[in-house]
């Protein structure tokens, strides 16, 4: 209960001498997650229901517009506002859910590496080495040719694709506070590596880890936007913020809200969340602090 | 020195050993390849040839080491989808793709070291900040969003830019705009701490005290002691404009290079073509790292007699 008190006034403290910029972003950022999480009960219409005779209506307020679609309809006559919330809610849901588990493997790895040392460490440091030599977008263009498009996989490849920054981070981390005297004292009291590791380690690891957290969540949220724009995403019918603007692409000279409504969306969520992980990164920066 | 190198170039061998071992076998996990390029109502008969043909007969291990045997030979396959050697396939690839990216690094290189330079020198400006809030707009959108905007305003509406191909100097445009806006918005970002960082420095006053311009002290002091950095950062970016943004940008813009080869071999499950990409690009990654491990070790002492940098 202490704990909980100490974090909330912290985080008061933290909200009192932010930025303009980082408070916008974080209303902001709140706003989308609770539209995203109350997406099912805020679209109007069910996202894939089909109305042919309503196709490529343009949004309200243009000539032909059909009432109730207020964001227009796609090729198929479906709501794209419907279909945008919805599918803010998946990219949203898959970004939350790879940065966790990037998170938790990196973590997880990242402190037997800087605990255990010699032959573990070795081979965590190889592995990340081969990680970095594989980057992020061929390995899911890879996996989503070996496994398709489902959600789960590129779940578990986003995920995957990002360990590699916490494992390295924390590894770093925890071999510097190896040395201190508060993990000596731990020690010669007989404390066991996981009470190290979860009383002594971790809290010292927080801030780093919601930094990385954040920036992961942008950059998954971002290849997967991409994969699914290049139509190796998650599979149609059911629409994502980056497979919307590569379909809308085809009807580009007659229907371009189409594209714009889910790329404005998409610009939306990368700028927020972009903006809340380098406030962040520069909160906990000391160098950076001082200007 | 000599030990350090080696040690690099055996931990190069080993990282590229596994990742050709890795990326053999995930490939194989789908069952057999053969149902995706022969597909259905395909007789037994010429099934059995076509698997034959790829040397898709033998157990898997037989297949690896064969694999193993071509690479050092300089082997690679053949593509399912174009039935010819899949190194063929890729090379006439390379020319557009290295056009677009030396574009990319060109027009990055000239906006945005200048403009971090800038924004370091007069940072109390308004025209300063309103270049850094221009670069963090530019590294928060998405490039396949920048992409298809432009394809949008400069195709359909005004009608005044190519939408595919890369036939004149006008196809450039967009592309190549469209690739770097992310890689200027993140260097700007870069040369201005660099740049902070060389402006904290003792010689900065010194060179003022002797009686410097203003613009001798940053030509001929500044510039020079931020591209250090710069440098180093720019090799890793190179690497993501190869891996990521190419693959994006030329499937946009049907760009007939290595990232679009990528993307339809991907949907066509050809796996040797994916297999040598993923090759070529760890490849080109893994020694690009080893560079820059080289020249920090070439001037940091500390690195070359084997201190870890934690």
């Amino acid at each position: 209960m202490t704990v909980l008190v100490a974090h909330a006034s912290r985080a008061a403290a933290a909200w009192r001498d932010s930025g303009l910029s980082f408070r916008l972003a974080a209303i902001a950022g709140l706003v989308l997650l609770t539209v995203a999480a109350l997406a099912p009960w805020l679209a109007p219409f069910d996202p894939d229901q089909q109305t042919l005779l309503a196709r490529l209506s343009p949004p309200a307020g243009f000539e032909g517009a059909k009432a109730g679609h207020w964001l227009g309809t796609d090729e198929l006559g479906r709501d794209i506002l419907s279909r945008g919330l919805h599918a803010l809610r998946i990219t949203l849901g898959i970004g939350m859910a790879g940065a966790s588990l990037g998170m938790l493997l990196g973590l997880t790895l990242g402190l037997f590496a800087g605990l255990k040392g010699g032959v573990v460490d070795d081979l965590v440091a190889g592995a990340i080495d081969i990680q970095i030599a594989l980057p992020f977008t061929l390995l899911a263009l890879l996996a989503v040719a070996i496994f398709g498009g489902d959600l789960m996989v590129l779940i578990i490849v986003l995920g995957i694709a990002g360990w590699e920054t916490f494992a390295r981070v924390v590894r770093g981390e925890v071999m510097k506070l190896r040395g201190q005297p508060f993990i000596e004292a731990a020690l010669a009291a007989g404390a066991s590596p996981w009470r190290i590791a979860t009383r002594h380690l971790l809290p010292n690891l927080v801030s780093p880890l919601v930094v990385m957290f954040a920036l992961s969540f942008s950059q998954i949220v971002l290849l997967e936007s991409t994969l699914s724009f290049l139509g190796l995403g998650v599979r149609p019918p059911t629409a994502t913020l980056g497979s919307m603007v590569g379909q809308g692409r085809d009807y580009m000279p007659s229907a371009p809200w189409l594209v714009i409504v889910p790329s404005l969306l998409v610009l939306l969520v990368t700028l927020v969340v972009q903006l809340l992980g380098d406030s962040l990164r520069d909160r906990t920066d000391i160098r950076l602090r001082q200007r | 020195m000599l030990s350090f190198l080696s040690m690099r170039l055996v931990k190069l061998v080993v990282t590229l050993f596994v990742v050709i071992t890795l990326v053999f076998f995930a490939t194989r996990l789908s069952g057999n390849a053969i149902d995706f390029i022969a597909g259905e109502g395909l007789d037994a008969q010429s099934r059995s040839e076509l698997i034959a043909y790829y040397g898709l007969r033998e157990d898997i291990l037989t297949q690896y080491w064969r694999y193993l045997r071509g690479i050092v030979e300089g082997e690679f396959g053949l593509s399912f989808t174009e039935r010819r050697p899949v190194t063929q396939v890729f090379w006439e690839r390379v020319g557009p793709t290295l056009q677009l990216i030396g574009g990319a690094i060109l027009l990055t290189l000239v906006v945005a070291v200048p403009a971090g330079i800038f924004a370091a020198v007069r940072r109390r400006d308004a025209s300063a900040q309103g270049v850094m809030t221009l670069a963090f707009l530019g590294y928060a959108t998405p490039n396949f969003v920048l992409a298809t905007l432009l394809l949008l305003v400069f195709s359909y509406w005004l009608q005044i830019l190519p939408s595919a191909g890369n036939d004149t100097w006008a196809h450039y445009l967009m592309p190549v705009t469209a690739l770097s806006l992310t890689y200027i918005a993140a260097l700007i970002r870069y040369t201005r701490n660099a740049t902070l960082d060389v402006l904290g420095q003792d010689y900065l006053r010194t060179a003022r005290a002797k009686g410097l311009s203003e613009r001798e002290v940053v030509t001929r002091h500044v510039l020079r002691n931020t591209l250090i950095t710069v440098l180093s950062v720019f090799g890793l970016m190179v690497t993501a404009l190869v891996s990521s943004g190419a693959v994006v940008i030329e499937s946009i813009f049907s760009w007939r290079g290595i990232g679009d080869l990528l993307v339809r071999a991907a949907i066509r499950r050809d796996y040797p073509v994916l297999q040598f990409g993923v090759l070529a690009v760890a490849v080109a990654v893994v020694t690009i790292n080893t560079l820059i491990d080289i020249a920090y070790a070439w001037v940091d002492p500390r690195v070359r007699l084997g201190a870890r940098l934690t």
